[in-house]
């Protein structure tokens, strides 16, 4: 089947198979950003904005996700104009080997979206979707922290 | 030295690491990442038989799938054997594998590859090969495996490359015995004796990234190879080997890695990636599933243990008897050397104990495989002693924290242990030269609020009851006299320099501390060290990530490459500055004089010696091996609330005091303390390899295989001890490993510390505490609680909504 | 090697999607083994995919053989998608709503777990506060209630409180109109050709109580318990107790209810609660390391804390805090 895709801000038509899952269609379009850890739903590392949402792109039917807009991580920012979670992230010290960052970075923004000023608890719920075998997630939470000191209220 | 902390520019900093903005703007790749055009995509097949051997394959009906270009199995691979070890050569692994065997030794064992167009093409292909299996009996047992009439897994050709116990006829994979004094006196003279069994499960890695390989041949013909390695180095000689393509014609490049610790510290998927290129003169991809890293790459050992220990009314320690039982799985790979450590890292620790036996075998038997797993063996053996040290304490009616401050090791000391227990061989004398460790405990002790927690049994609401407990652990920092890493340096005109280093960043910042270390010896920003690691073309040689070894012996590689670079920076600004050498030093990417009026930039120093006058190239090299392997040292402490009802363990506050000499970058440091430490809370509670009677894992997925979320951490305290290393660069050790070793030990002793009941086997499981209780039913009401808080607390795991 | 092989392109190949060899099941002999492998490999046509945009266009295309209806898509791809022949999707049906009026909630089948709690106002109301706690922040965004209630898996954290509310769905297909939970869980024809647009709970003012039973808190659980109850002048009114993940999937409480109801409740219920506990006839599969004798055990200790919770709450916690 065919249908269009929005990635970023790019429209793309595209071919895909019907049971073809999210994940798979994103990383052959090229958009490595989008990892794969587990194929499950359980790791984030594959995490995308779907229409706004933060969903693990493996669980989406990448059929039911024509006609909507996707966000990866390189739709935030950018090696050369980061989002001010990823400097976050930075520095604070939360990048370790990296391999969740993106899907941590895409789920701290979700968050902050929806509530710029989230408790610890609030934060720790909202991550619960990422994991991590680096960092104990003891310096990802400070650098959620540290993104919503400075963010605009209305996050960016 | 305790308690010191020595003034410097660029080391000792928290400066930021210099590839996480690549990292979290997804700049940077990883193996799965790079475009790879044309890239064949492989497939494995993997045997569904615990114990089998192939009596034929038949693969024309996968050769007819669309799509699949090749398949490899023992019918056109050579059976080459080898280790798949990351380890230095010798290696003190047996070789008892091939890449393609027709004896199939465990459920995930390999039966064949199919590499094809697709990765569809590639998976339907190997599930069209038809495979004629005769069933073996399958060994699921460690404890039988030596019985004589246990099936056999290995035997034949298998062989041990360097002179050390293997049986294969016994399905021993490897044994060692070390003792010293008299143990029957010593037991003899005890006048209480601790002797119990413990058991620890297999566990997996869980590095977020999964294993893969990628390969394709360059311009000039050569064998490029990408994967997910700590031992790029290994990874050549072992590829080299295994399809019999000379070593100078392979290229291993390790880009970023999603985690390791440990698990990629083997040459596993390389040799196949490369196969699949050098038949097909076609690139090629290997990316295993998450299912196929837990059942089909490798796991922490499984252990049991058995420790007789006696004391004295005193509390002195009269006798050692540590036994060991290690389940090697189906490959020997790693077996003699974790069982070492068993020892060696942890018998050192209470160096006065004067009649000491350590017997330890690692067995065979048909289960996936174990390897190298953070920690290393010393995990197994810390579990099992730091239980020992709580109860031979509170027999004696001391304070275990003061009972450790009195009997560990110090500053100055040493222990027979480091002689007589290397990593497979003899160990090597060493005096310890920094030692933290009573400073952890006195800091570690204060933040938990041990004294006003241990032995009170405070009620938390009506069910709970709250504990703490202690462990203690040394590591060490790389492997004496067989560890060895090198580095070398160039200055570009423009004052910046290049750092190449052969040391493999998995995550854990080598390439920004060992840029710290190059950058206060030469006194210029990190900014301006361009580091490039790990790719055995550009960099000269390192072991690789292992053994804590980067800090200390990379370090110490490149700190000695700097000083190279530092004289002959010195010895051209002199020229420059007809002056002496002697009379100038470097600040702040200049050379300058005494007073400070006379100075000479780097970009000055560099341009004039590149292109004006004298030219050369201000470059150097340096290799280190270490002599020792001074141990970084570790004191932790858990305080859990234990549910008196369901036996449910809620961590409630976990604190790590750690002394690692002087951090190279305190944040760094504490990343990898974190780390390590929430990998041990899970690994305490929750992470086990289950298997159905058939051998097959049942849990291979993080539905069924538990590890921590952030939602599951407790409020971590880290402090950092420091102590200064005489021997390491700035003072340094290194601390990779030894934070993992408390975590289970510290949470058990936690837990008798509540409601008086020893949980011997990990995972330290609610049912297995709520049985405990029930056996020991009067345990719990134990006398002198004091009414806590309580009211608004819920048992944890259980929103209460 | 013949290296003149065409390259076949990606688009020309129709292979069932395959997992990794691991998870074949393990055959008893070789030639079981074999023989399991011919079996396997079937051919499977391309997914249909159908996208309607009015209900009435629904009950036509679940009558077509194998038309399954999809929203957040995550049951289907937990049980494989090895024998879907087509797949309806029902996010252009305008199937996200929360409607409050009077007492009565109405909530469209398609809004997703995180949806439903922000709708209902996550620490108010106890539907939200069980879902709030479910699975993982990614999964409760894209679970659906009318894909948990179809599929229904003994770890659901939405059946426990749509059962105590004693919620009713509206259904289109080929089994149309209003139907209660419970007849539709006991029925599997209902199932058939069938589309759940909404679910109806009569709110009350209940106090409630939610406890689910895991290892890590983001586990499923291995069985829940859910409470509503309204107390008046120092006794309980009514009460409704929920297991689910018990033998039978789930069980209302209803010898315990009995025992409750009317009852007076002291300061300290725990004598109350208790005898409470022993009307507990409830029975478990051993599963996810807990034992059956563990689980039926705590299902008793969990009983009696979810009771007293639920006549404790006024202002319940929020869940996954501490507090």
């Amino acid at each position: 089947m065919t249908g269009t895709l929005s990635i970023n801000g790019t429209e793309l038509r595209i071919s895909l198979r019907g049971d073809e899952v999210l994940l798979d269609l994103l990383r052959d379009l090229g958009y490595t950003e989008v990892k794969e850890g587990c194929r499950e739903g359980a790791c984030g590392s594959c995490l995308v904005l779907l229409e706004g949402v933060l969903v693990n792109s493996c669980q989406v039917l990448a059929a039911s996700a024509l006609g909507r807009e996707i966000t990866t991580v390189k739709g935030l920012g950018t090696f050369h104009r980061p989002h001010p979670v990823q400097e976050a992230f930075v520095e604070a010290g939360a990048v370790q080997c990296g391999f969740c960052t993106p899907g941590m970075v895409l789920a701290t923004f979700a968050l902050l979206k929806k509530n710029p000023r989230p408790s610890e608890e609030q934060i720790r719920h909202a991550l619960d979707g990422n994991l991590c075998r680096c960092t104990g997630y003891v310096k990802i939470i400070e650098s959620v922290k540290l993104a919503a000191e400075r963010m605009a209220p209305d996050g960016r | 030295m305790a308690g010191k902390q020595l003034k410097h520019s660029y080391v000792g900093k928290p400066l930021l690491k210099n590839d996480a903005l690549a990292l979290a703007t997804a700049q940077e790749w990883f193996t799965a990442d790079y475009p790879l055009e044309g890239a064949l995509h492989c497939a494995l097949l993997y045997s569904p038989h615990a114990h089998a051997q192939i009596r034929s394959i038949d693969t024309e009906a996968a050769l007819a799938v669309e799509g699949v270009v090749d398949i490899l199995s023992y019918q056109n691979v050579s059976p080459i054997l080898h280790t798949s070890a990351g380890q230095g050569y010798p290696e003190p692994s047996p070789y008892d594998s091939v890449l393609f065997d027709r004896h199939m030794r465990f459920v995930g064992d390999r039966v064949a590859l199919v590499a094809a167009e697709t990765l569809e093409a590639a998976r339907e292909g190997a599930q069209k090969i038809e495979v004629d299996y005769e069933f073996l009996e399958p060994l699921l047992d460690r404890g039988r495996a030596m019985e004589k009439q246990a099936p056999k897994l290995h035997g034949g050709e298998d062989h041990a490359k360097i002179p050390v116990a293997y049986e294969p006829e016994k399905n021993l994979a490897a044994e060692v015995e070390i003792g010293f004094g008299d143990l029957k006196e010593g037991f003899a003279e005890a006048e209480f004796i601790e002797e119990q069994d413990y058991s620890l499960p297999a566990a997996s890695h869980c590095a977020m990234e999964p294993h893969a390989a990628a390969a394709y041949i360059d311009q000039r013909g050569r064998l490029v190879i990408l994967s997910t390695t700590q031992v790029p180095f290994h990874a050549r000689r072992i590829v080299s080997k295994l399809i019999e393509l000379p070593l100078h014609r392979i290229r291993v490049i390790k880009p970023r890695i999603g985690g390791g610790f440990g698990g990629k510290q083997e040459v596993i998927l390389e040799p196949l990636a490369a196969l699949v290129t050098w038949r097909t003169k076609r690139p090629a991809r290997l990316v295993l599933s998450r299912r196929e890293v837990f059942v089909a790459t490798r796991t922490r050992h499984a252990a049991d243990l058995h420790l007789k220990t006696g004391a004295v009314k005193d509390g002195r320690i009269t006798a050692l008897q540590m036994n060991c039982l290690l389940e090697a799985g189906a490959y020997g790979t790693h077996s003699l050397t974790v069982l070492s450590n068993v020892g060696a890292k942890v018998l050192p620790l209470f160096n006065k104990i004067e009649n000491i036996r350590f017997h330890g075998r690692s067995v065979y038997t048909n289960l996936p495989v174990s390897g190298a797993y953070r920690g290393y063996g010393a995990t197994q053996g810390y579990f099992a002693w730091n239980q020992q040290i709580d109860a031979v304490a509170r027999w004696a009616g001391q304070d275990v924290v003061e009972y450790c401050k009195r009997w560990h090791i110090r500053s100055g000391e040493t222990s027979a242990v480091f002689e007589a227990l290397g990593e497979g061989k003899e160990g090597v004398s060493q005096v310890v030269q920094s030692c933290g460790l009573s400073e952890c405990l006195d800091r570690g002790a204060r933040a938990i609020g041990w004294a006003e927690k241990r032995d009170r049994r405070i009620r938390v609401g009506r069910d709970k009851v709250k504990g703490v407990g202690l462990a203690v652990a040394m590591q060490g920092s790389g492997i004496p006299l067989i560890d060895m890493g090198a580095a070398s340096m160039k200055m570009n005109e423009d004052g910046s320099f290049n750092l190449y280093v052969g040391a493999t960043d998995i995550g854990t910042g080598s390439d920004t501390i060992l840029a710290q270390i190059a950058a206060e010896v030469i006194q210029v920003a990190i900014e301006k060290i361009v580091v490039l690691s790990s790719d055995t073309d550009l960099t000269p040689f390192d072991v690789g990530a292992y053994a804590s070894s980067t800090t200390y012996v990379s370090g110490l590689a490149v700190k000695t490459c700097a000083e190279k670079i530092a004289a002959q920076i010195l010895a051209t600004a002199a020229s420059l500055l007809e002056t002496s050498a002697e009379s100038l030093h470097l600040e702040a990417e200049k050379a300058c004089d005494k007073t400070g009026r006379r100075s000479i930039s780097f970009e000055e120093i560099a341009t004039s010696a590149t292109y004006n006058r004298d030219q050369y190239q201000i470059q150097a090299q340096a290799s280190y091996t270490c002599q020792q392997s001074p141990p970084p040292f570790i004191a932790q402490f858990a305080e859990v609330d234990v549910d008196l009802q369901t036996g449910r363990v809620e961590v409630v506050r976990f604190v790590s005091a750690a002394d690692c000499g002087q951090p190279i970058n305190p944040v760094l440091a504490e990343g990898q303390i974190e780390g390590a430490v929430v990998n041990g809370l899970s690994y305490a509670l929750w992470e086990e390899y289950l298997y159905d009677e058939n051998g097959r894992m049942t849990n291979p997925r993080f539905w069924d295989y538990r590890i921590f979320t952030a939602r599951d951490t407790p409020e971590l305290q880290t402090i950092l001890v420091q102590s200064v290393e005489p021997t390491g660069p700035f003072g340094a050790k290194s601390i990779g490993e030894v934070a993992i070793n408390g975590p289970a030990p510290a949470i058990a002793n936690a837990v008798y510390d509540a409601v008086g009941v020893r949980i011997r086997d990990l995972p330290i499981t609610p049912e297995k505490v709520w049985r405990a209780l029930r056996e020991h039913s009067g345990a719990a009401d134990a006398a002198g609680e004091t009414d806590g808080t309580g009211g608004t607390n819920r048992p944890k795991g259980s929103r209460r909504s | 090697m013949d290296n003149s092989l065409q390259r076949t392109k990606a688009a020309d190949i129709r292979p069932r999607r395959l997992l990794d060899s691991l998870d074949l099941p393990r055959p008893r002999t070789h030639t079981e083994s074999v023989a399991a492998r011919k079996e396997q490999v079937n051919e499977v046509a391309e997914i249909q995919w159908y996208f309607p945009n009015e209900l009435e266009e629904v009950p036509d295309l679940l009558a077509r053989e194998g038309v399954i209806p999809h929203s957040g898509g995550t049951g289907i791809l937990w049980g494989g998608m090895t024998r879907i022949r087509a797949l309806m999707d029902v996010s252009r049906l305008e199937l996200k709503f929360c409607r409050i009026h009077g007492g009565t909630i109405d909530l469209g089948a398609a809004l997703s777990y995180s949806e439903t709690a922000a709708a209902l106002g996550e620490s108010g109301h106890l539907l939200g506060r069980s879902l709030c706690a479910a699975a993982t922040e990614p999964l409760r965004n894209r679970i659906s209630l009318g894909g948990s209630i179809s599929m229904f898996p003994y770890w659901s954290d939405l059946m426990g409180p749509l059962l105590a509310y004693e919620a009713e769905l509206s259904l289109v297909g080929a089994n149309g109109g209003a139907r209660g939970l419970g007849e539709y869980l006991q029925n599997r024809d209902l199932r058939q050709n069938t589309l759940i647009t909404s679910i109806r709970l009569q709110d009350r003012s209940w106090q409630g109580a939610y406890y689910r039973h895991t290892r890590t808190l983001t586990d499923r659980p291995a069985f829940s318990i859910t409470v509503l109850l309204r107390q008046s002048a120092g006794r309980i009114e009514e009460v409704r107790i929920v297991v689910v993940g018990c033998s039978g999937r789930y069980k209302r409480l209803s010898v315990v209810e009995k025992l409750l109801e009317g009852s007076e409740v002291p300061s300290d219920p725990s004598e109350l609660l208790e005898q409470a506990a022993q009307q507990l006839d409830i029975d478990f599969s051993a599963r996810m390391g807990f034992s059956t004798e563990y689980l039926r055990a705590c299902a008793a200790i969990e009983l009696k804390r979810t009771l007293a919770s639920a006549l404790g709450s006024s202002s319940p916690s929020k869940p996954g805090s501490r507090s």
